[in-house]
């Protein structure tokens, strides 16, 4: 039966300040990274074994624990925890000014007869606690196989030995408590949590501790001691032995890695060349028309990618009898801009941009910013070139309407219903639920959606130029309210790769 | 060795609970539907439209619905620690830590237990104590607490950071929060009127008044001398949901605790005495915590106090606070209370502190001028 190493923490107040930097607008930690769980094991390790075979917090020399905790690092670094922890919402950031260690300046003036004088010298602690809702323990998973199983077994007292010395997680002021040891897959699935799923490692997330974790941490706890030392500040370096990870929850929409361009005059690059919102379809042809084009340079690139540009730049999905059912193949997403967010937007498309799927590595995104900055558009009846393509600031205010992350979400170009509707409302919903399982949103994602009329900058859905194989389908516009923030480019529907359905975030301050 | 000494042995083994948890319900002496007044904190500096803009510090709603529940502190971890801390000077308990009190000219005269940095604190520094702590301080880096014990138990109990010199840090066995829960806020307002006319007086014209009537900025109306209204401020809240102290005592923490080569049980016993005397203190944490805010037990809410094992495992425990106080005596008895002292706040010691930390101050930017 599979087993797994299992580390628990219960927090005994419901809070936890973890942060992802020590800056104060760093966002909170939260579920609390594999790597602070390690440093937590550590520093109560380090106590719990201080005197064995001479050793003292600035070194952990016990066998013991050393060969444990190194242990434990490498098989994070290969096989990055499952997490299950409560689910939490971050409270405010509120500043507190706490006193600072410099009591002896104040009795300095008391012994000078100054007895009024009073602890002026504060500093600012900016507080933003993670708030637990629905429990107090988070679980940490590692899946054994034979072999490491073998190896855990071997560890697992020392390993509990050290949980159990965990006094906080967090801030010192985030008690809590550890435990650790190895249970079957009955007991791993009756654990309560919110699951989170780590994903390749490497990729922006939580931190992990790799094999030389360990000594790092010695080293910079030995700096840390002595950054006062012969009346002279060390600065204590920061930890950088450690390696990252995306961790999702089975309900997050995961990210999309996207390349944007601005759509800008030939014969002024200075100016944009603006398209109307109706021609969202045509754009994105001739987007796709111009990547097309690139993969010929890339031909050993492309030759390594499972379907070849032919699948995943073209979208020649129909050309292979197996993929005409089932979920879509991995393959690019082109989408049009319509500039929106002001009172003033005019509704034009002046910005496009190129998509992964969801989950995509970024590989592609990257391929395509940089074979497809300064490239022109060609218009498919006349043949002429109409717009170059130049790549376009993330901060982009219109850019951002389509990327940033929100709750709530709204069609700024019509969604393509994969199906007739019939005219029947609850027919509709049905197939906009089928065109979000499609578009790779995880099921339970979407909490509720409604549909709506065309917004005032597209003029009606009428007016939309819709590739032949689609006209059979009905346009519809919607809103979408998400269970969490989720980060864009969404698009929906059977239009999603063609330049339809592409969805803006409604920012919530608005 | 006696029963009373071993009693709560099992609360220090290494296979016993993780943490000992209280949690008691609190009202308002007015009843449970007053008001109350939390902890205010400043406003966060900055543009940011969502910035802290000053006030209670309340959380939520957490559905994002504007009825959702919310959460409201009361009182903070530091705050309660500070609340039990000076309780240690009070005859009952006086006995079971050193006094050791600093005087500063001929007027001032401060406890350690009122010191905000404990043991830690810079004002320890320059006294006769100051290579007593260091040492002490460097003990329990290599695994010894009984020298510390002996001049700062209570340091032991709500933790210390030694940040200006060793840099030995010993985490909090003991915290305690008050929060409250689904509050209404609400504000008030007032308007102060001054005894006198003075404009008509003569003191000022009557246009000069008008102008300064309600205008904060106005050095009339900060004087006193115009009627002056204040609108929108601090009226407290209605706590719908309760309000709750959440008390832990975190054996785990107290385990990590060693004698060096000696036996720790004697040091353990001691600090988990103190520990318990302040975890279940009667009035310390509750009663008056400011003007506004002073909470009591509710009498129909019975108290939860449980023990938690390291896999989350609740089961109850208990001990009265008579019963704290009796293991605590024996155990300070058996371990050693350290030695009460007065000393003397040294100016010299700490001119020349001030002088070393600005020449290291100098130093080291030099020493960074020099490897930039």
């Amino acid at each position: 039966m599979p087993s797994h190493l299992h580390i628990s923490v219960t927090f005994l107040q419901h809070t936890c300040h973890a942060r992802l930097g020590k800056e104060d607008a760093a966002p909170n930690e939260w579920p609390p990274s594999p790597l602070r769980l390690f440093q937590a094991m550590v520093a109560g390790a380090a106590a719990r074994w201080a005197g064995d075979d001479g050793s003292t917090r600035a070194a952990l020399t016990a066998q013991a624990p050393v060969a444990a905790l190194g242990w434990l690092a490498n098989l994070c670094a290969a096989t990055p925890p499952t997490i299950l922890a409560p689910r939490a919402v971050t409270g405010q950031t509120v500043p507190r000014y706490v006193p600072n260690n410099s009591a002896d300046l104040v009795a300095a003036k008391w012994s000078r007869g100054d007895v009024l004088a009073m602890f002026e010298d504060r500093t600012k602690k900016v507080f933003r606690p993670t708030h637990l809702l629905d429990g107090d323990t988070v679980h940490y998973l590692w899946p054994l196989d034979e072999t490491s199983e073998r190896q855990a077994r071997q560890n697992e007292p020392t390993i509990a030995a050290a949980a159990r010395c965990i006094v906080a997680l967090g801030w010192g002021i985030d008690a809590a408590i550890g435990d650790a040891r190895i249970i079957d897959e009955p007991q791993a699935a009756r654990l309560s949590g919110e699951r989170w799923e780590p994903g390749r490692v490497g990729t922006p997330g939580l931190r992990l501790p790799v094999s030389n974790t360990l000594d790092a941490l010695i080293d910079r706890h030995a700096k840390f001691l002595d950054r006062l030392k012969d009346g002279v500040f060390h600065p204590v370096p920061r930890l950088r032995a450690f390696s990252t990870s995306a961790y999702r929850r089975a309900s997050d929409v995961p990210p999309r890695p996207f390349a944007a361009f601005a759509l800008r005059r030939l014969d002024d690059p200075e100016k944009s060349r603006p398209f109307g919102v109706e021609n969202a379809a045509k754009v994105a042809a001739m987007l796709r028309h111009v990547a097309c084009k690139a993969t010929q340079k890339d031909r050993d690139y492309w030759a390594a990618v499972p379907g070849g540009s032919n699948m995943y730049v073209a979208g020649h999905t129909r050309d292979d009898p197996a993929l005409t059912r089932g979920p879509t193949p991995p393959r690019f997403s082109y989408l049009p801009l319509p500039s929106i967010g002001s009172p003033y937007a005019d509704g034009m498309i002046r910005r496009v941009l190129v998509a992964e799927p969801h989950d995509g590595d970024g590989r592609h995104a990257k391929w395509a910013a940089m074979r497809l900055a300064a490239s022109d558009l060609i218009d498919e009846d006349t043949g002429e070139a109409v717009a170059t393509l130049e790549r376009l600031d993330p901060t982009d205010r219109v850019l951002r309407m389509f990327t940033q992350r929100s709750r709530a979400w709204i069609t700024a170009t019509p969604i393509v219903l994969p199906g007739y509707d019939g005219l029947k409302a609850t027919k509709a919903a049905k197939l906009l639920s089928r065109a979000c399982d499609q578009a790779g949103l995880p099921s339970g994602s979407v909490e509720s959606f409604e549909f709506i009329g065309p917004p005032a900058h597209t003029g009606g859905a009428g007016r939309f130029f819709v590739p032949k194989y689609l006209r059979r389908w009905p346009l519809r516009w919607a809103v979408l309210h998400f269970t969490e923030k989720v980060e864009g480019p969404l698009a929906l529907g059977a239009g999603r790769h063609c330049g339809l359905g592409a969805l803006s975030a409604i920012d919530p301050r608005a | 060795m006696s029963d009373v000494l071993t009693k709560y042995d099992a609360w220090l083994n290494d296979d016993g609970p993780a943490a000992l948890v209280i949690r008691e319900h609190l009202m308002p002496v007015e009843g449970r539907d007053g008001v109350v007044f939390p902890a205010t904190f400043a406003a966060e500096q900055g543009n940011d439209p969502n910035r802290f803009r000053g006030g209670y510090n309340i959380d939520g709603p957490f559905n994002g619905q504007p009825d959702g529940e919310n959460v409201c502190l009361i009182d903070s971890v530091g705050s309660q620690a500070n609340r039990v801390e000076p309780e240690f000077a009070k005859e009952k308990y006086r006995t079971l830590v050193p006094q050791i009190t600093i005087k500063a000219g001929n007027e001032k005269e401060v406890s350690i237990l009122d010191a905000g940095h404990r043991a830690g604190d810079a004002l320890l520094r320059c006294t006769e104590l100051a290579q007593e702590l260091k040492a002490s301080f460097e003990s329990v880096g290599k695994g010894d607490a009984q020298a510390l014990a002996r001049i700062a138990p209570t340091s032991l109990v709500f933790g210390v950071w030694d940040s200006r010199d060793t840099q030995a840090k010993l985490p909090r066995i003991l915290g305690s929060t008050i929060r409250a829960f689904n509050v209404r806020k609400l504000t008030r307002g007032a308007v102060y009127i001054p005894p006198l006319d003075y404009s008509a007086l003569e003191v000022f014209s009557k246009e000069d008044k008008e102008t300064a009537e309600g205008d904060k900025k106005s050095p009339l109306a900060q004087r006193g001398f115009v009627h002056n209204p204040a609108s929108g401020s601090h009226g407290g809240i209605i706590a719908t949901g309760g309000i709750r102290r959440d008390a832990t005592l975190n054996l785990a923490a107290l385990r990590l605790l060693n004698a060096g080569k000696d036996d720790p049980a004697p040091l353990r016993r001691y600090i988990l005495g103190l520990s318990l005397v302040a975890f279940t203190h009667p009035s310390a944490f509750v009663g008056y915590l400011r003007q506004g805010c002073t909470l009591v037990r509710d009498p129909d809410k019975k108290p939860e106090f449980v023990e938690v094992h390291p896999d989350g495992k609740r089961a109850p425990a208990g001990i009265t606070h008579e019963a704290a106080l009796t293991f605590a005596e024996t155990a300070a008895k058996a371990f050693g209370v350290g030695e009460s002292k007065s000393v003397t706040f040294d100016k010299n010691a700490a001119k020349q502190d001030v002088t070393e930390a600005g020449k290291k101050n100098k130093k080291t930017r030099k020493t960074e001028k020099a490897e930039a």
